[in-house]
């Protein structure tokens, strides 16, 4: 009889609770973020206009300390990456927004490198990313 | 009631469906997706025009006089050619957005400056609200 009883507990809000759980964090997960290295520190910029939401055509070059360009999680030589945005223009035209997420010690050299690619490809406009707020 | 036919009862009822397995997967997602859960970043964006590739820009020829040129160096700034630090450039451009807010700026950046100091002059001007800005490097 005993045991019975401990077979019963009834576990539907249990599950409940568990399933809205996993829907919040299945919706909240941003796969997209994993575009952003973490080892780059990039420099803040809070009264610059916050970045609401990301297009998916934009190209995110990342520049690291050393100069080294990252698109993703890969690193790009300055070659590749030059083809890289010549097939984005290709594909969307010369509206393709540009958004360097630089290391604050960088040199500007190694920016200037990226943006001039940039600019050669027809690329004139470009957004500096700058940190409001960090998670932690 | 034998034992068999007990079973068999209650094998009917839905309340014997084994709910461990499914219990077990639903926790092992909700165990992955709290460790991988991260609040983002909320960043921004400082939109700047760069020269045509084919043109080189010309930082160091005499600028037309209604632009104002403020220049990266390692370390400090320039704003017109004179030394300035960021508490004199936001007051200046803060003067320059009082008197007209599309004001053309040109920022010129070295090629050994850090890309910090660029990002924080440019942080100046937004905060300002002045955002025409044209973006140099010269060597």
């Amino acid at each position: 009889m005993k045991k019975r009883q401990e077979d019963a507990v009834n576990l539907t809000p249990m599950i409940d609770i568990v399933f809205q759980m996993i829907i919040f964090f299945v919706f909240t997960l941003d796969l997209e973020r994993e575009k952003f290295t973490k080892d780059i520190d990039v420099p803040f910029a809070k009264n610059a206009p916050e970045i609401k939401e990301f297009e998916p055509a934009t190209i995110y070059p990342q520049v690291m300390e050393n100069g080294s360009i990252k698109v993703g999680s890969a690193i790009a030589s300055p070659a590749v990456f030059r083809s890289m945005v010549r097939q984005a223009v290709k594909r969307f035209g010369q509206e393709v927004p540009v958004m360097i997420y630089g290391d604050a010690n960088a040199k500007h050299e190694y920016i200037k490198r990226v943006m001039d690619i940039c600019s050669e490809e027809g690329l004139y406009k470009i957004n500096i990313i700058g940190i409001i707020e960090k998670s932690g | 009631m034998s034992r068999k036919r007990k079973r068999q009862r209650k094998k009917q009822t839905f309340e014997d469906v084994p709910l461990t397995p499914m219990i077990d997967v639903v926790f092992q997602m909700l165990i992955y997706f709290v460790l991988t859960f991260e609040i983002p970043d909320k960043m921004s964006q400082m939109q700047v025009w760069r020269p045509a590739g084919d043109s080189p820009p010309q930082a160091d020829s005499t600028p037309p006089l209604n632009v104002a040129r403020i220049t990266v160096y390692d370390g400090y700034y320039a704003y017109n050619d004179t030394r300035a630090s960021l508490g004199t450039l936001e007051r200046t451009f803060n003067r320059l957005a009082d008197l007209n807010p599309t004001q053309s700026i040109i920022v010129v950046a070295t090629a050994d400056s850090r890309h910090g100091s660029l990002v924080d002059a440019l942080d100046l001007l937004n905060k300002a609200g002045l955002e025409n800005v044209s973006l140099l490097s010269s060597n």
